[in-house]
This record gives C-alpha cells, sequence and structure tokens, in this order.
C-alpha cells in the first residue's frame, strides 16, 4: 500500500473511532441538540447505504463485460443479466419504480422467479432428509424427533390422527427452542461486542482493507 | 393477470424448477436474470429514498446535506485504481455508525434483556409453567457451558455442555421444521398461479419435453 | 421391494413424489382444518384491542423470496387495521417493500384479493399513510424511531405537514405499537425500538426465523408473533377475512406429512439395514 493509501487509512479508522464512540455514549444522553445531530448522521448514513449499491452494480458490470468480451463461461447468461440489471435500472430511475413496464417487469418475471428459487429448496429439504436424517446417535435422535413433532404441529391436518401434536410441537419450539436459541443468542451478542470494541478501538481494521 | 403475464410465470418458475431434473441453460438464463434484476432493484430503490430524505432538505437550504452527493463520490470513484482508497472514508462512517449501533443494541436487547428474562422467577401461577421456566433456565446455562472453550469441564461436569448440546439438537430440530414449513410456503404461492391459470400449458410442455428426454436417455 | 432399492431410490422419484402431493390440493381443496394457534390469538387480541386513535406502525419489509409467507400475513394484518379506529403508518425498511406493500392495494400473485381502504372507510393522510422504502436496516431502525418525519414526503410526493395523520407520529415515543413483517434483522428491532422507547413489537416472521423469536417472546420483548403462512391463516380465521393465506394451507399440510413420512421410512430402512449387519 503507498502512503497516500495509508495516510487515507488512518484517517478513516479515526472516523470509525469517533463516529462510533460519538453513537455510543449519546445513548446515555437525553439532549435535543445532540440526539437531532445524532438524528441527521443517521440520516446521512442511510443515504450514503442506499447509494453504496453502485459499487455492487459496477463491480458485477465490469466482471459480466469482461466475461463476454473474453467468451468465457457461461457468456450468453451474462448477457442476459446485464440486461436484467441495466433496462429497469435506467427505467426505474428515470421514470419511477411505479412504471408500469418496472411493476410490469417485477410482477411477472421477478417475483415469480424469486419465489421459485425458494420453493425449489422443498426439494431438496426432502430428498436430503430422506438419505440423512439418521437416528445414528442421541444428539440425532433428539433432532429428528423435535423435527418431526414439530412439523406435525405444524400440519394442523395431523390433529385429525393425534390433537396431541400441536402442543407437543408447540412445546418444543416454546422451551427446548428458546432455550437452545437463547444461549446461542446471548454468546453471539458477547461475540458482536468483542468484536465491535476491537473495531471502536481501532484494532479490527478489515473493513478498510484499501485492496490495490 | 393476463394470458402473456401467466405464460411468463409459468415460463420462469419451471426454468427454475428444472434444475431438480438436471442442470440446463433455461435454469442459467432464469439466474441471470434474477441477479441482475435484484441488484437493480435495489439501486432504484435507494435513489429513490435518497430523493427523499436528502435532496429534499438539501433544496429548503438544509447545506449538511451536501455531505450525502460528497461521501457517494468515493463509491464512484471506487472503480479507478489511483483513487480506490477514497471508499474507505464513507465506509468508515457506515462501520462506526452501524459498529455503535450494533453494540448498544446488542448489550441492551440480547444480552441484558435475555438474562434478566432468564433470571426472572421461575415459580409461575402453574406446575407446567414453573417446570417450564426451570427448564428454559437450565437449557440456557448449559447451551452458554457448551460454547465455553477456554477450559474442558473435568469429570461429571462434562454433562452440562453435554445436555446443552442436547438442547442445541432441539432447536436445531424446530429450525428445521419451521425452515420446510417456509420453503413449502414459498412453493404453494407459486403451484397456485401454475395450476389454475394458462400456465398449466407449460406444465405440460415441461412434462411432454422431460418424458422425452427420459425415453431418449433410456433408449440410449 | 427390497429395502436396498428404496434406500437408494433415485432422488428424481422423490420430488415426483411431492410434486403431486403438494399439486392435489390444487385439483381437488381438500379443506384441511386449521386451528388458531396461541401466539396467533394473542396477536389478533392485541391488535383487536388497540385503543382509539392510537398510532400503529406496520414496518412491511417483505421481500419476494418469503412473498408468501410475509406478503399474505402483511394483508390479513392490514385488513384487520382498515376496519379499526387507529392512526395507520406504513413504512418499508426493504428494498422490495414498496413493490409489496402497492401490490398488497392493487392485489397479486401472493397477496390476493385487492385492499381497498375505501372499503373500510379509510382516508389516505388521515387514517393511514404509506412513508416508502428506507435503507440500512439498524442505521435506519434509529433513524426512524428519532424522526418519522425523516423522509419529508410520503411515498407518492405529498409532504408530509399536509398529511393530518402525521402530526401525531413524529418519533417512536409516539407509536403505540409496530408490527414488522421482516426475513432478518429482528434483534436489531426490538434493540431499537422495544428497548430504548419501550415500544411494544409484534413480528410477522418467515419460518425459518421463528425459532429465533421464542426467546424474545419468553422475556416479554415481543409481544406475540405470526409463523408463515400457518400463522396469515389462522388469523383469517380469527379475523373472518379469509384470503390467500387459507387457500394455500392444504399445500402445506400434505407437503409437511409427506417430507416426514420420507423420514420415516428413510429410518425404517435405515434400522432394517443395521439389523441386517449392513452400514
Amino acid at each position: 500500500m503507498s502512503s497516500y493509501d495509508d495516510s487515507i487509512r488512518n484517517i478513516s479508522i479515526l472516523i470509525t473511532m469517533i463516529i462510533g464512540w460519538f453513537f455510543v455514549l449519546e445513548y446515555f444522553v437525553k439532549a435535543p441538540a445532540i440526539n437531532n445531530f445524532a438524528g441527521t448522521i443517521s440520516g446521512i448514513s442511510t443515504c450514503l447505504l442506499g447509494t453504496f449499491t453502485i459499487v455492487g452494480v459496477g463491480n458485477m458490470t465490469r466482471h459480466h463485460v469482461k466475461n463476454i468480451m473474453k467468451q468465457g463461461k457461461n457468456w450468453m447468461p451474462s448477457i442476459v443479466l446485464l440486461v436484467s440489471c441495466w433496462v429497469p435500472l435506467v427505467i426505474g430511475l428515470a421514470f419511477t419504480r411505479t412504471n408500469p413496464t418496472y411493476a410490469y417487469l417485477y410482477s411477472s418475471l421477478y417475483l415469480p422467479t424469486s419465489q421459485a428459487f425458494f420453493g425449489i429448496l422443498s426439494f431438496y429439504i426432502l430428498s436430503a432428509s430422506y438419505r440423512t436424517f439418521k437416528t445414528r446417535s442421541l444428539d440425532s435422535t433428539v433432532l429428528l424427533l423435535a423435527a418431526i413433532f414439530v412439523m406435525m404441529g405444524n400440519a394442523p391436518a395431523t390433529s385429525i390422527i393425534w390433537s396431541g401434536f400441536s402442543p407437543l410441537g408447540g412445546w418444543i419450539l416454546d422451551v427446548c427452542t428458546a432455550a437452545g436459541v437463547r444461549g446461542i443468542s446471548i454468546g453471539i451478542a458477547i461475540g458482536s461486542v468483542v468484536t465491535a470494541l476491537r473495531v471502536l478501538t481501532g484494532r479490527e481494521r478489515r473493513h478498510l482493507a484499501g485492496r490495490e | 393477470m393476463g394470458l402473456y403475464e401467466n405464460l411468463l410465470i409459468g415460463i420462469c418458475t419451471l426454468a427454475i424448477w428444472s434444475l431438480i431434473y438436471r442442470e440446463n441453460i433455461f435454469y442459467r438464463y432464469a439466474e441471470h436474470f434474477y441477479t441482475g434484476f435484484a441488484a437493480s432493484l435495489i439501486v432504484v430503490q435507494g435513489f429513490e429514498a435518497v430523493k427523499k430524505i436528502a435532496f429534499i432538505p438539501l433544496m429548503q437550504g438544509e447545506l449538511i446535506w451536501l455531505l450525502v452527493p460528497i461521501l457517494s463520490i468515493p463509491f464512484v470513484l471506487f472503480f479507478f485504481k489511483k483513487t480506490r482508497a477514497l471508499y474507505m472514508i464513507p465506509i468508515a462512517l457506515l462501520v462506526g455508525l452501524g459498529t455503535a449501533l450494533g453494540l448498544r443494541g446488542a448489550i441492551h436487547a440480547q444480552i441484558l434483556g435475555q438474562v434478566i428474562g432468564t433470571m426472572s422467577s421461575m415459580i409461575k401461577g402453574t406446575p407446567m409453567g414453573t417446570f417450564n421456566a426451570v427448564l428454559i433456565t437450565i437449557g440456557t446455562f448449559c447451551t452458554l457451558s457448551y460454547f465455553t472453550f477456554t477450559k474442558e469441564m473435568p469429570g461429571p461436569l462434562k454433562s452440562i455442555p453435554r445436555v446443552g448440546r442436547l438442547f442445541i439438537m432441539a432447536g436445531l430440530g424446530g429450525a428445521f421444521a419451521n425452515t420446510t414449513m417456509g420453503r413449502l410456503a414459498n412453493m404453494s404461492g407459486i403451484l397456485l398461479k401454475l395450476w389454475k391459470t394458462e400456465a398449466i400449458y407449460i406444465i405440460a410442455g415441461a412434462a411432454i419435453i422431460i418424458a422425452i428426454d427420459t425415453i431418449r436417455n433410456r433408449t440410449k | 421391494m427390497s429395502f436396498d432399492k428404496l434406500f437408494n431410490l433415485d432422488q428424481k422419484y422423490l420430488y415426483l413424489v411431492l410434486a403431486i402431493a403438494v399439486s392435489i390440493p390444487m385439483i381437488t381443496p381438500l379443506g384441511l382444518p386449521v386451528v388458531p394457534g396461541t401466539y396467533t390469538k394473542n396477536t389478533y387480541n392485541f391488535i383487536s384491542s388497540l385503543p382509539e386513535g392510537s398510532v400503529f406502525v406496520l414496518d412491511a419489509a417483505q421481500t419476494a423470496g418469503y412473498g408468501p409467507e410475509l406478503e399474505t400475513q402483511y394483508v390479513a394484518i392490514l385488513k384487520h387495521l382498515l376496519s379499526l379506529d387507529v392512526k395507520l403508518v406504513i413504512v418499508s425498511f426493504s428494498a422490495e417493500g414498496p413493490m409489496l406493500v402497492d401490490m398488497g392495494f392493487t392485489g397479486g400473485i401472493i397477496s390476493g384479493a385487492p385492499v381497498d381502504p375505501a372499503d373500510y372507510g379509510d382516508v389516505y393522510g388521515e387514517d393511514y399513510v404509506y412513508l416508502g422504502y428506507i435503507p440500512g436496516e439498524e442505521t435506519a431502525f434509529f433513524a426512524f424511531g428519532l424522526d418519522c418525519w425523516m423522509t419529508h414526503v410520503d411515498e407518492y410526493g405529498t409532504p408530509l405537514e399536509d398529511l393530518p395523520i402525521m402530526q401525531y407520529c413524529k418519533s417512536a415515543e409516539d407509536w403505540y405499537a409496530i408490527m414488522s413483517f421482516a426475513g432478518g434483522a429482528h434483534e436489531q428491532r426490538i434493540a431499537q425500538w422495544n428497548s430504548v422507547y419501550g415500544v411494544p413489537l409484534l413480528f410477522g416472521v418467515p419460518g425459518v426465523s421463528a425459532p429465533r423469536m421464542y426467546s424474545y417472546i419468553a422475556t416479554g420483548q415481543v409481544e406475540s408473533m405470526l409463523v408463515s403462512l400457518i400463522g396469515a391463516a389462522e388469523y383469517e380465521m380469527l379475523s373472518g377475512k379469509i384470503g390467500l393465506a387459507s387457500a394455500l394451507m392444504d399445500v402445506l399440510n400434505l407437503g409437511q406429512i409427506t417430507i416426514v413420512l420420507f423420514i420415516i421410512l428413510g429410518n425404517i430402512g435405515y434400522f432394517i439395514e443395521r439389523r441386517r449387519g449392513g452400514k
């Protein structure tokens, strides 16, 4: 990294620390001037998060244009990707999302594709659970029984077979799942606090990789 | 919805679901279309939001909102080698703010809130309620002990993380069941369109193609 | 048939069986029973008991990926809220939210029949308003909680000062409650709204996110929730406004039963193989 990049990096670390500690301390302060300023900075940040997507689209465009020019793997689908990105982008930016063409593309093409993508997983869930969901040990037995009873509880029609499926499935979720997930949540929260402190003290710098 | 919309819905759906038969070019086209459109959607909506939140007060004279276009310029300069490093400045602002908010939230909501909830009175109105509260408390402690890797628990204390692992397994079982339900729900929405509209002709066409392909593979 | 063949069944046959099972209700609706669960009942009771004139915020952060789950919940709740005398403020924290909010009003493949607020005697700007999309997840939750006027105009370009309803909603301190329909960032919503302002939170969650919420409901940080399509169907039944979710429940029922049967079948095959001395 050049010294210019290093100085930008150091300034960025300082910005992270100042902004970060300001917002941590703002939590404890009830003063309209400070809270309003925090509101303005967070408003600016939400806007930046809206414009940040330029980087993603630009990167994607650059990668797929290179692929098309080299006629690399899947270069024809790359054309589809670029057209499906830039045509709606131009329409949406020029005429807003309420434009009938944009709305048509969304509801007739994107929405069913998206649903199909997520729906296809149910086929793979069936295949995977048939082959791998076996009671090989106590752990896998507990996992299997919990899954079966909750699934039977989630299908209200099973009340015809036994009315206890729903209460039992609910109990597993309310008690066993809650206990397990609570412990995991607390553990994750402790981890995120440690990481946050590392970022706010400037020890964690991976978000400022400053690639060449 | 009209005929063409329904046919398009059928084509898009079956292009994706054709993957479960085998990898094919239609799936790849649909996948690439989805990725491209999703990216455009986020940009369009992002810019519309920026227009409302930043440009309106800027036009009304609040010059601090000039920071939005100024700090957005480095995102464009990211694509040029010499100016790439400048993107770190808006990133630093976003990370600093996000980290601080995350820190505040994690301590209050996830650590304090959950610990206080766990340490509340275990004696509830009913015997079953009391049993459940005791079980949740025991399960939470055991699960937390499972993630304590600093030192192995000696002797009979080994059973504590073991019990924690069983609670995690039960939790994962419930999560698996709910995930299955969610994915079936996704499928159900599109199935209604496939079966109840003109898209059914696309199913018929797909079935014929699969039948021909299966017969061809068998005769090879 | 030997269990060797059954255990090593080509997965395409499994997919075919599932496809047939979930298609049966499309051909002949079975009308299998839907029994409202505790969480749905609690959600319904909470919303039914909203005080007149209170500000209720709907966080419509649905995405197409969780379409039928969250959109059907959103429509069921929307219909109920429009029939009550509350001030409804709708906002989105997902990029697809605006498209799906519009779809809720105009009807679509994942929202069912159109919902016309005029049928409930509601006037835009006085009884309900849609503020549009605010990017940024947790940053946006924080900013919106501090200042609900941060968008300056609603989704359709009307200045907020011209909308009488917004006089009652300046910050999260004015909210009576908020209900979020989101696939993620639930803890962040709890942190920024419930922990800071003490606002009661309700959630509409997809099935995959539900396990995380039970511990928050147990501690009282979340009032209640609707879970996936089943929650929407149960809510439609309780509110008496049957919609798309109820029509899709048969698919869910048969699909889950099919998967459970195959899991049991697979395990029976496994035990038989083990007894024979196989792996």
